[in-house]
């Protein structure tokens, strides 16, 4: 085995130029695919954190029917926000931690100009433990949390709209639970924008649960519960631990449940990767089709001697499949090693993707996972000798006799 | 001609070779046309879903309404002359007057967000024929008359709980500092979730209703303009700019649709790439199999040397079997591409967008690409022979000759 890799090896050193422009074509091939998984990688992972880290959460509860009307936010559907409640759920080994909220309508007011707007009402000591990268949203001003129990954030839309700045005072009108009309004001103490990724929403605030549960009149209650955990693939585990401590009112969901479009996205961007992928392989690979039967053609002769001195058919095969398969190695090898190189200069620098519609650009840091080479070099390797199996079938089944006798 | 046939009949002496480097280029070409045909089909299932369903081609605003404190106040007055006036431009098909308006929707418990646009609905799907149409299935679209009803989105009305019937409030600022309005609408159909995020918050009501609840009686905000072919939209935005002088602001539905148009382009570059990469490949194929060919016929051509033929016939003829291959290759994937993609156009695709609901796509390809495609093979299997053919002819004949 050991000789008739050493074999394999010369031939295919033997030939130098056409197995450089055989491995030039598989180097390509593989080179991007790493590289476009690299970037890809990253822009779903800088994706997901928005997504999770920034709105919402890992996981989150509700009460029973809530998640079905959610975008009407009701307020009947609460449950307790105080710390013996949220103690049953942070004790769950693995949540890190978790928040209170609650999303609701309501109206802005200043200087006689109102308008309708969605708010979220977020606790200011919890939730940046939750979503730590919601105050990079904060495009001016303050967060929640620098700021008085009466304060507010709003989105540049808004805030233009009924004519306040930063600084200055507003009123938020809204329905309370039983439909009574309330109002309090507040301090405008920041800007909201949204970052990276576009959003449909251009009209929504911040305030302090505090406020929020005075306005509504519905202190010490809560109608969403965001949970930050150690480790985001452990979310479908921690699912039943936490449903198990609250009780069968509540409902648990995860951040696949709450945000499922995301998971959509990637189903499909993964797709459209792996069949472009697809066809650069099958291309690259039929090169080596190509240069394999070649190669058999011209050392017909060669093939003779070596049957006639008693080498045996299977060892032809071996010897013809191996050198397709080396020649697949090595344009993997460095296929790898280019693409890799590309995702380990933008996983340093970061790739800056501007998305249309968002206020600034989307930082993305690429990479890519050691199996996932180690698939790549699996699969030109094999892919190599599967291409090759036709030209060395043919080369191990040649006559002795009149392979010798071919010119 | 004759060079001509002769590389033909050089390729056809190693059948199988010349099958498996063709056999590179008829993919290459099949995959390209393939995926051409595809975006295509999607870039146009996109555009109805957006452009003719709701952006319109070109709208028509006053000048300042974009970036203003409150778009309501920057408005246009419902004036037959204006409408007129963009009717009479060559291109434009249809003209039809809109309010865009955000406000809150509430079945008396619950209470979110929507964004309305209100239509005149006997002249607005003539600009947006596809609104007519795109309503969930065993919903109808509003017609004129229909002045407290509402087509609101799938998604928003599961929200809400509301049925085909049920009554809702719509509550709105409108521009006047009068403070709010509240109107009782009937929901009369819904529109389909083709995307998550515009379904929770979309509907459509009619100008009336709207001008109504907005006090805004006699204005709109907008007027939508239909064209007669899509290609000319910047053409037809241009004329109607030029027809209505500066007070106002002509766009098309690439400025209002900017993720639209971004798609469109991201598309564009991401085929493109995929052609160049493709394109590389298949070249290593051809060169070394051009390079082969040399080698084995080195004989062969001494031979042709010795006996008088000029060494830039040899390159010419080692270029003509490089151009035969890139033809016969690139025609032959082109047609197989082009098969797939008339077969699917006539079935149709069906697409299921993240979160939406399914949408039919056709896919269609022109032959100017296929012209384009075919161009390219060849010109790029030359290219890939340049070398191999330049180096037959810098043989020596002797040399040559006494090779084996």
């Amino acid at each position: 085995m050991n000789s008739i890799f050493r074999i394999a090896l010369r031939n295919v050193l033997r030939n130098r130029r056409r197995s450089l422009i055989t491995l030039s074509a598989v180097f390509l091939a593989l080179g991007i695919m790493v590289g476009i998984r690299g970037v890809l990688n990253g822009l779903q992972a800088t994706i997901r954190e928005s997504v999770v880290l920034g709105q919402t959460g890992a996981l989150q509860i509700h009460r029973k029917g809530f998640l079905k009307s959610i975008n009407g936010v009701p307020l009947e559907l609460n449950m307790p926000s105080d710390a013996a409640f949220m103690k049953k759920i942070t004790a769950v080994p693995g949540v890190k931690a978790a928040t209170a909220r609650i999303p609701f309508g309501g109206m802005a007011n200043a200087n006689d100009t109102t308008d309708f707007a969605m708010f979220s009402a977020l606790d200011p000591v919890n939730e940046p433990l939750v979503c730590p990268r919601r105050s990079e949203g904060i495009s001016a001003g303050k967060s929640l949390t620098d700021s008085g129990p009466a304060s507010g954030i709003l989105t540049p839309e808004l805030a233009q709209k009924i004519g306040v700045k930063v600084g200055q005072k507003a009123t938020l009108l809204t329905n309370d639970k039983d439909g009574v009309m309330n109002a309090a004001d507040f301090d405008l103490v920041g800007a909201y924008g949204q970052q990276g990724l576009p959003t449909q929403d251009k009209k929504f605030g911040f305030v302090p649960l505090a406020f929020a549960q005075e306005l509504l009149r519905m202190p010490g209650r809560a109608t969403e519960i965001a949970i930050a955990v150690d480790r985001l693939d452990d979310v479908e585990r921690l699912m039943p631990i936490i449903q198990a401590a609250v009780g069968d009112e509540y409902e648990v969901s995860t951040w696949h449940d709450v945000a499922a479009f995301i998971d959509d996205i990637m189903a499909n961007q993964n797709f459209v990767l792996n069949f472009i992928a697809g066809i650069f392989l099958f291309v690259a690979l039929l090169g080596i089709a190509n240069t394999m039967l070649m190669s058999v053609l011209e050392r017909t002769r060669e093939i003779g001697t070596m049957m006639s001195v008693g080498v045996r058919r299977r060892q032809i095969l071996t010897l013809f499949l191996l050198e397709a398969a080396l020649l697949g190695l090595f344009g993997g090898m460095l296929g790898a090693a280019a693409g890799g190189s590309f995702v380990a200069y933008y996983a340093h620098k970061g790739m800056a993707i501007h998305f249309a519609g968002a206020q600034t650009p989307m930082h993305i840091y690429p990479f890519v996972s050691a199996q996932y080479i180690l698939f790549i070099f699996a699969l030109a390797a094999g892919g190599a000798a599967l291409a090759a199996l036709w030209p060395s079938l043919r080369a191990s089944r040649l006559r002795p006799v009149e392979a010798l006798a071919s010119v | 001609m004759r060079i001509f046939l002769l590389a033909v009949r050089n390729l056809s002496r190693n059948k199988r070779r010349t099958l498996i480097t063709a056999l590179a280029v008829v993919f290459g070409a099949t995959a390209i046309v393939f995926l051409q045909g595809f975006v295509n089909g999607f870039i146009a299932t996109a555009v109805g879903n957006t452009v003719l369903s709701r952006v319109a081609p070109v709208q028509v605003h006053k000048k300042g309404f974009f970036g203003a404190d409150d778009p309501l106040k920057v408005s246009l007055p419902q004036d037959p002359n204006l409408i007129a006036k963009i009717a009479a431009v060559a291109g434009v098909t249809a003209v039809a007057p809109r309010i865009q308006f955000d406000g809150m929707v509430s079945n008396g418990n619950e209470a979110t967000m929507f964004m309305a646009t209100a239509i005149d609905p006997s002249v607005e799907y003539k600009v947006c024929p596809k609104r007519e149409t795109n309503v969930a299935e065993g919903s109808k679209p509003l017609m004129a008359g229909d002045d407290s009803k509402v087509v609101i989105g799938k998604t928003l009305a599961e929200s809400l709980g509301a049925k085909q019937g049920s009554t809702l409030v719509f509550q709105s600022a409108g521009p006047n500092n009068k403070g709010t309005n509240a109107l009782d609408v009937e929901v009369s159909g819904f529109l389909p979730s083709h995307f998550v995020t515009e379904s929770k918050r979309m509907a459509t009501v009619t100008l009336p209703f709207a001008q109504d609840l907005l006090r805004m009686k006699g204005t709109v905000t907008e007027l939508v303009v239909g064209v007669a072919n899509l290609d000319q939209t910047n053409d037809v935005r241009a004329r109607v700019q030029a027809a209505l002088g500066d007070q106002y602001e002509v766009t098309t539905w690439r400025d209002m649709d900017v993720q639209m148009r971004d798609f469109e382009t991201r598309l564009h570059y991401v085929l493109l790439f995929i052609a160049g990469v493709l394109f590389l490949l298949v070249a290593t194929g051809i060169v070394n199999t051009m390079l082969m060919s040399v080698y084995e016929r080195v004989r062969e051509i001494g031979t042709m040397l010795a006996v008088g033929v000029r060494r830039y016939q040899i390159t010419a003829l080692f270029l003509w079997e490089a151009v035969a291959l890139g033809l016969f290759g690139a025609s032959g994937g082109a047609t197989i591409g082009w098969l797939i993609i008339r077969h699917l156009g006539k079935r149709g695709v069906l697409l299921h967008p993240p979160g939406g609901d399914p949408s039919w796509m056709y896919p269609h390809i022109g032959f100017g690409f296929i012209a384009i495609v075919v161009g390219f093979a060849v010109v790029g299997t030359m290219l890939a022979a340049l070398y191999p053919a330049w180096k037959a002819s810098r043989l020596q004949p002797v040399e040559a000759l006494r090779a084996n």
